[in-house]
């Protein structure tokens, strides 16, 4: 494992456990790994979340916090299996092959 | 004279405007401020599309960039939407209230509402002296807009831009 990914991979964790402590429903954080750039691929799932029948990321430049770009976008657990059925699409670069989730029970909120 | 409907579709129509601009924003290559920029028109103009069609003064209404906040308030009271979200009055009304504080923080961005400070459109001196660009400002808003809660509070300005004639006009 590269210095790189680790320190993605610690920012990733940081970001998650932070919005799983702001939001009590959320449920899972799902984090697509990017194959050609350092850049931070997130999909929350939360039924608070209005349904859409898409995925809309948003983009944040890197910032002191988060020092890659984020990509950020939220679907509800129904949208989610969608998901990975195939149904909705993904952003461009994320794939369904290759991706972590994390939920609260896995963090320290 | 002009029907309070019409201004309602022609704000609305404008809305829809600077919301697709916005989303087009959101492509790294455009700066944040170009994003906020949009983001706070979209806004105040679905802000004015709901509280045009209401008893609110229309010239005042017109001469003020502050309409998103007072839009969300009515938007908590909102019947359609309790029906739509399946929540009860109580429940709306707690929900919507909670993207308070950050609707304000997109509402004054506007420039006449910003006090002579951070705003996405002109240079402004800060507090030590110093001229600050928008290009070049990290605006904290961004902080909050990664939030769970303001990711869910754009995707509900996209929903009710969407929708605003299901929602508000029925």
């Amino acid at each position: 494992m590269s210095h790189n990914h680790q320190h993605i991979e610690g920012v990733v964790e940081k970001i998650t456990n932070e919005h799983f402590g702001l939001d009590e429903s959320l449920e899972k954080v799902i984090w697509f790994k990017s194959e050609t750039a350092p850049e931070i691929n997130l999909l929350e799932i939360n039924p608070a979340t209005p349904a859409s029948g898409d995925v809309l990321s948003f983009y944040f430049p890197p910032s002191d916090e988060v020092p890659y770009p984020l990509y950020l976008a939220e679907v509800t657990p129904e949208e989610w299996q969608r998901v990975q059925r195939r149904e909705i699409p993904l952003p461009e670069g994320w794939n369904l092959e290759n991706y972590e989730e994390f939920s609260r029970e896995m963090v320290t909120v | 004279m002009i029907e309070r409907r019409s201004w309602q579709t022609a704000f609305i129509k404008q809305a829809r405007n600077d919301w697709a601009a916005y989303q087009r924003t959101l492509h790294p290559s455009w700066s944040v401020c170009d994003r906020l920029h949009y983001l706070q028109m979209a806004t105040e103009k679905l802000g004015k599309a709901l509280l045009v069609g209401g008893k609110t003064d229309l010239e005042r209404l017109m001469g003020s960039h502050a309409a998103f906040v007072k839009f969300l308030r009515v938007v908590a009271n909102n019947y359609n939407l309790s029906v739509k979200l399946g929540m009860t009055k109580s429940q709306l009304k707690t929900y919507f209230t909670q993207f308070l504080p950050i609707a304000h923080e997109i509402e004054i961005l506007a420039p006449a509402l910003a006090q002579g400070g951070p705003n996405p459109e002109y240079p402004w001196v800060d507090k030590s002296g110093q001229i600050c660009v928008p290009a070049d400002y990290l605006f904290p808003l961004t902080k909050l807009l990664q939030s769970p809660s303001g990711l869910h509070l754009v995707k509900y300005i996209r929903l009710f831009i969407a929708e605003f004639e299901n929602l508000f006009l029925n």
